[in-house]
């Protein structure tokens, strides 16, 4: 007797693949889309070719992506760059006035003088270093001018949003309204309902599960990866992400911060935001929460979680699973 | 100069300075001097255009100013992925601009007569994707117009400008692999081809590959660019071929097979068998040659030489870079091995830094500044062409097919 099972690829169109430093999963429903399963494979092969592209476009570790032909350029030239990279630039100067600087892509300059990419090559940044004013954009030229040779861009923070916005529109173009995507489980975009007609659901590693309609969402946990530090004659370890107003590593060492969206890159920024400065969540306005569908949840290890939520987003916040 | 405080960006700007061009150090491979910059029009800003925009970026001297397609989805994604690019629906719309030097088409195979033609015709220096084209008559036309030309014409098989290729061509060549007992190549890559499109008058223009009057399936497509590096490592061509296909996955209703196995015959007796498939991914896309001393082994961004046991030792192995495969001990081909030495950075040389297209977009703008000829004239492409004609042909009729050189 042969067991009849289904298979996740019965039900969806769904692609894995590697990029920009993890996993990315793509979870089609063909249901209620004018396109055929075989039609959103193709469109699942798409989008892994647009991440792919944005990763080589963006990657700091290759030499010849357009980020890395920015930071080793010298500073004062106008550098000229295409629409898109002019759009990404934008956001990011927006999202760092939005975040009071606690967001802010020239962080990679504290990354390179911390030695995250290479510890061999740490150089002290100049106490009139301002990571405020690392950049002029002239959008008229689509140009940008690094204010300071040691300016260093890194859109880790971002790119992962970024891009998932980008497949939120492909989708749309295409009539995709059934939809699941990630990268590396810490930014999900989610669209309409799963082949068994229910929300998407994310549980997040405290347990937690959220429900998600129509949003995306970003996770940032302080201590995911880190280096030694490079100022302690010790073997402690600091965290990656760095307070780009203090110049140092985050001091927050255990707290959680997810945070849900309509745009996937204001969720990966807000988290990261938080993540560095968890009072950042109690001034952004409910106002500007609202403007932006946007809600906040904070988890440390023993309190229940502070949730910003003027639009009553999150009962979208299931009970906790035992585990 | 390492910082610079706003007022005096501001000055500087309001001053008229003059923006730079992103671009990273100069290839380790090729070097070449133009006398005047480059301008450079895309033709076809499809997946392949929109890779070969980003790729000229990084050479120096060399700019994108306009970007030609029909398809105005395309032709606005082309745009926003220029810096200041004009863009432009007709080829002779673009010819007409007068704006431009040189030409990269990246437009479907079954256009790539009437496009290449125009541009010839126009005087410009013409890069043109491979397959050629999708019928020998085609490829005709086409290389009788690239010898008539004024430009500087070089095909897109982008073996012939590869730095691990080259080198590896030179072990082929040596007493390293002597004498040639067989050839194997395959591409493996599961995708379904398709582009997808809610219209379907677009989705018909734009799937050209599944549509056997305008393509030549596997064979033609991906088959041609690896015939040739054959061909340019042996300095022969098969005189027939056989072979066989199947729609073995994508059970969609294409016509066109997902799946194919040929053998082209030489008139030594070599053979080679090429097989390649959207079905499956698993060994990715190479070529190899099995000699009687050691195999090469061609990985397009990495290379390897598999010594046989009673093989003699020469010197330089002794300091060689070694990889294993399973029970196989493979000496790593690495391009400019003396160069990245010299610069500290041979443990990084493994594997190239850039993709193909980039050095064969880079040696045909050398062949421009006039330091060098293309790697790859168009009737080499030519022959390859038809040799992929030729196996599409037998592959769909089941029969051996044998292949006519004559007059390329």
């Amino acid at each position: 007797m042969k067991l009849a099972t289904t298979t996740l690829s019965d039900r969806y169109a769904c692609l894995s693949f590697d990029a920009m430093g993890c996993r990315f999963e793509i979870l089609l429903n063909p249901q209620d889309s004018p396109l055929d399963r075989a039609d959103c494979q193709a469109v699942a092969e798409e989008i892994k070719e647009l991440v792919l592209d944005w990763h080589w476009r963006l990657s700091v570790f290759e030499s010849s992506s357009i980020v890395s032909r920015i930071n080793s350029s010298p500073a004062g030239h106008p550098l000229l760059i295409d629409q898109d990279m002019l759009d990404l630039f934008m956001l990011c100067d927006q999202l760092r006035i939005k975040t009071r600087g606690a967001f802010n892509i020239a962080s990679g300059s504290l990354m390179n003088a911390m030695g995250f990419r290479d510890p061999s090559k740490r150089v002290a940044l100049p106490s009139s270093f301002d990571l405020n004013n690392a950049m002029e954009i002239d959008q008229v030229n689509r140009a940008i001018v690094k204010m300071h040779d040691q300016v260093s861009f890194d859109f880790g923070a971002i790119a992962k949003g970024y891009v998932l916005d980008l497949i939120a529109a492909e989708l749309c173009e295409h009539g995709i309204s059934n939809a699941f995507i990630h990268g590396g489980t810490s930014s999900i975009l989610a669209r309409g309902k799963n082949a068994a007609g229910h929300s998407w659901t994310s549980q997040l590693q405290n347990g937690y599960l959220l429900s998600m309609n129509n949003t995306a969402s970003a996770i940032s946990e302080p201590q995911s990866r880190t280096c030694q530090s490079p100022t302690s004659s010790s073997d402690a370890r600091i965290g990656h992400i760095m307070d780009p107003r203090s110049g140092t590593s985050s001091t927050n060492t255990s707290t959680m911060i997810a945070c849900i969206h309509k745009s996937a890159a204001h969720a990966d920024a807000y988290t990261t935001a938080c993540c560095v400065d968890t009072s950042i969540a109690s001034e952004l306005t409910d106002e500007q929460l609202s403007d932006e569908n946007c809600s906040l949840l904070i988890f440390d290890s023993i309190n229940p979680p502070v949730i910003y939520d003027p639009l009553g987003a999150v009962d979208c916040l299931l009970a906790k699973e035992p585990r | 100069m390492t910082e610079i405080d706003r007022r005096t960006f501001m000055t500087q700007a309001a001053g008229g300075m003059a923006a730079m061009a992103l671009v990273p150090n100069l290839s380790a491979y090729a070097n070449f001097s133009l006398t005047q910059p480059l301008r450079v029009g895309v033709i076809g800003v499809g997946r392949q255009g929109r890779e070969i925009m980003g790729e000229i970026s990084k050479l120096p001297e060399v700019s994108v100013v306009a970007v030609c397609d029909a398809d105005e989805r395309r032709l606005a994604a082309g745009l926003r992925r220029s810096s200041g690019a004009t863009g432009y629906a007709t080829v002779g719309e673009l010819i007409k601009s007068g704006t431009i030097d040189a030409v990269a088409i990246a437009t479907p195979t079954h256009t790539h007569r009437e496009v290449a033609l125009e541009c010839i015709q126009a005087g410009l220096h013409v890069y043109l994707e491979c397959p050629l084209a999708h019928t020998r008559e085609d490829c005709i036309a086409i290389s009788e117009a690239a010898r008539g030309a004024t430009g500087v014409i070089a095909a897109g098989l982008q073996g012939r400008s590869n730095p691990v290729y080259t080198l590896a061509r030179g072990f082929y060549r040596s007493d390293s692999v002597r004498d040639l007992v067989s050839m194997r190549g395959q591409q493996n890559l599961k995708t379904t081809w398709v582009t997808p499109s809610n219209d379907p008058v677009r989705k018909k223009a734009l799937n050209w590959k599944l549509d056997p009057e305008r393509a030549n399936g596997l064979a033609g497509e991906w088959g041609t660019h690896q015939f040739d590096v054959f061909h340019w490592y042996t300095g022969k061509y098969p005189s027939r071929v056989q072979g066989h296909g199947g729609v073995r996955f994508h059970q969609d209703g294409r016509t066109v097979h997902d799946t194919i196995s040929t053998s082209l015959i030489y008139d030594d007796g070599a053979t080679l068998a090429y097989d390649a498939t959207l079905a499956n991914s698993y060994g990715g896309k190479y070529e190899v040659f099995h000699g009687t001393n050691a195999a090469i082994k061609l990985g397009w961004s990495h290379g390897w030489l598999f010594k046989e046991g009673d093989a003699p030792t020469q010197g330089w192995e002794v300091y060689a870079n070694r990889q294993q495969f399973h029970k196989d001990e493979g000496i790593t081909l690495i391009a400019g091995a003396t160069k990245l030495a010299e610069q500290g950075k041979l443990k990084d040389g493994v594997g190239l830094p850039y993709p193909s297209v980039y050095y064969a977009l880079e040696n045909w703008v050398a062949a421009i500044a006039g330091s060098s000829s293309p790697a790859c004239s168009i009737d080499e492409a030519a022959r390859a062409t038809v040799v992929g004609i030729a196996a599409n042909d037998a592959i769909k009729s089941g029969n051996t097919v044998e292949i006519d050189l004559t007059g390329l």
